[in-house]
């Protein structure tokens, strides 16, 4: 995807802002990026110098689902991770196509954002789970899915819920959905 | 709402009964293509719903008639709370009821979630220690509902969910014992530190966070990823007994002193006279009768006589039974008087 505002580069930064209630959403290239942080609206609702304390968060970060400055600096502060430094720079933004999560978000709540946010982050997720069952894989019951036949189930379930959406003509969801599909299938 | 005339499975009597109050098991599963409840939006959530409930309920399935749909905004908050008591949901389900759902089995041996940390809890729960022959219910529940819903699942993390906690069998599988005699002696602490080397936790009798009251313990496997059912259960079953024998070691030692004898006849004396009592009060004194009715020092009453007591008089039963409305003074006096026409 190219940068919403120069539209030449590549947009790696991806930041949504909710300032009471008022929802905007940006995809733009580092420098856009660290121009907005600089000398546009981003910089008048945050006061990012203060927040160069937080290692690699002094650069733009993910701003994912945050609402106020002072929201984001707190939920930083709670992390399950402790260490700010642990989080990935600004840039390294990947996303999963099916929930939109990207690894700060999964790192800050705890918790993956879908089903396939697991094969999506499969090398960073591997730790965690390593930390918390030690280093093995899966043996006992198997779902009568195998692995590829479950990525296709899951296209297809993407697919039914994209006719839903048309029916219902929540043509914003559909979008969404299509761009999903596309990018699942790769 | 519920079935009332049919007998629940906590008003029978299980295997070792005197210090097994109950098994539970879990299994945590989700569906492709949708967020986890955490992200998901309020029609997503009722997208599983439905789906969930057409596998399992809709059209010609097998278990049509077994099971009641039932929406957790659609319920009373007394009824919720009362739901919690008899362990069908989670305390956390219940707090936040908007977009999950209920499956259960009319006889409330079988309560799945919908949309709680999971698309999916399916817990089997039964009175005594039976993990296998819950294990049994849960697989048949699961394979079935597998077959239309095609769960999330990969070949090395196995069933996916939303706190990698749960990854692997996405099994949690508890058994809750009543061990008044290893809480007194002191022994309980120790061992509880030990557990953990063996692949178990030990809990108060709400799960995660929760205090036990009337020395009622949760113990569970802690690891789901790497480790088969089978062999989860069968640790798990293992370490039970080993705590029931140490537990009846302990009563048997605890039981030659005359006051121990005394601190059991004044738990039944006063659950038969008193006028007013706190839920507090009655869980200290229950498990003190329960280990006389169980070491059979109380010939009088039987363990199933006082489960069903037991669940009679819960805070919120007692309100879903006699308005909701009433204030905990009130509670406490409609219990004494529960308590004394039922003993």
């Amino acid at each position: 995807m190219l940068c919403e505002k120069c539209k030449k580069n590549e947009a790696t930064a991806y930041i949504k802002t909710n300032v009471n209630g008022d929802v905007h959403e940006y995809h733009l290239c580092p420098d856009c990026a660290a121009e907005m942080r600089n000398n546009g609206e981003f910089g008048k609702l945050f006061d990012w110098d203060s927040m160069s304390d937080f290692g690699s968060f002094g650069s733009l970060g993910s701003l994912f689902g945050m609402n106020n400055g002072f929201d984001l600096v707190s939920s930083l502060l709670s992390s399950p991770f402790g260490s700010f430094g642990a989080a990935p720079a600004i840039g390294s933004g990947k996303r999963c196509p099916v929930c939109g999560s990207d690894f700060n978000a999964i790192a800050k709540s705890g918790k993956a954002g879908c089903p396939n946010c697991y094969s999506e982050f499969r090398n960073r997720l591997a730790p965690t789970v390593k930390k918390i069952h030690g280093n093995t894989v899966h043996c006992g019951k198997h779902s009568k899915v195998t692995t590829e036949q479950s990525h296709e189930n899951e296209i297809a379930s993407l697919r039914n819920q994209l006719n839903e959406a048309i029916q219902s003509e929540n043509y914003e969801r559909a979008a969404e959905l299509r761009d999903q599909i596309k990018a699942m299938e790769g | 709402m519920l079935d009332n005339d049919k007998k629940k499975w906590y008003q029978t009597e299980g295997k070792n009964a005197d210090t097994v109050i109950s098994t539970r098991l879990r299994f945590a599963r989700n569906l492709n293509g949708y967020p986890f409840p955490h992200l998901m939006s309020d029609a997503q959530k009722k997208e599983v719903n439905e789906k969930v409930r057409d596998a399992l309920i809709g059209g010609n399935s097998a278990l049509r008639d077994s099971f009641i749909y039932l929406e957790a905004d659609q319920l009373e908050p007394v009824q919720l709370a009362a739901m919690v008591e008899r362990h069908l949901v989670s305390p956390e389900f219940a707090s936040h009821p908007t977009g999950r759902a209920l499956l259960l089995m009319k006889d409330e041996s079988v309560s799945i979630m919908l949309n709680e940390e999971d698309h999916l809890r399916i817990q089997v729960m039964g009175s005594g220690l039976q993990l296998d022959e819950l294990y049994d219910t849960a697989d048949k529940i699961d394979t079935l509902l597998d077959e239309t819903l095609h769960f999330a699942f990969d070949e090395e993390l196995g069933y996916l969910t939303a706190c990698p906690t749960n990854l692997g069998t996405g099994m949690r599988a508890s058994v809750m014992l009543h061990l008044p005699a290893l809480e007194s002696s002191g022994t309980l602490r120790r061992i509880a530190a030990s557990l953990d080397k063996v692949g178990a936790t030990i809990r108060g009798s709400y799960g995660e966070g929760s205090q036990s009251s009337g020395a009622m313990y949760q113990i569970s496997n802690q690891v789901t990823l790497g480790v088969s059912e089978k062999d989860t259960l069968s640790n798990l079953t293992q370490i039970t007994n080993q705590l029931i024998a140490l537990e009846k070691k302990a009563r048997a030692k605890l039981l030659e002193t005359e006051a121990y004898q005394d601190t059991i006849w004044r738990a039944l004396g006063l659950m038969r006279s008193a006028r007013v009592m706190s839920s507090g009060e009655f869980a200290e004194l229950y498990s003190a009768l329960r280990m006389g009715v169980a070491e059979g020092v109380v010939p009088e009453l039987t363990l199933d006589r006082l489960s069903d007591v037991y669940a009679k008089v819960q805070p919120a039963n007692i309100m879903e039974q006699y308005g909701k409305d009433m204030t905990p003074q009130q509670r406490d006096k409609k219990r004494a008087e529960i308590l004394r026409n039922e003993l």
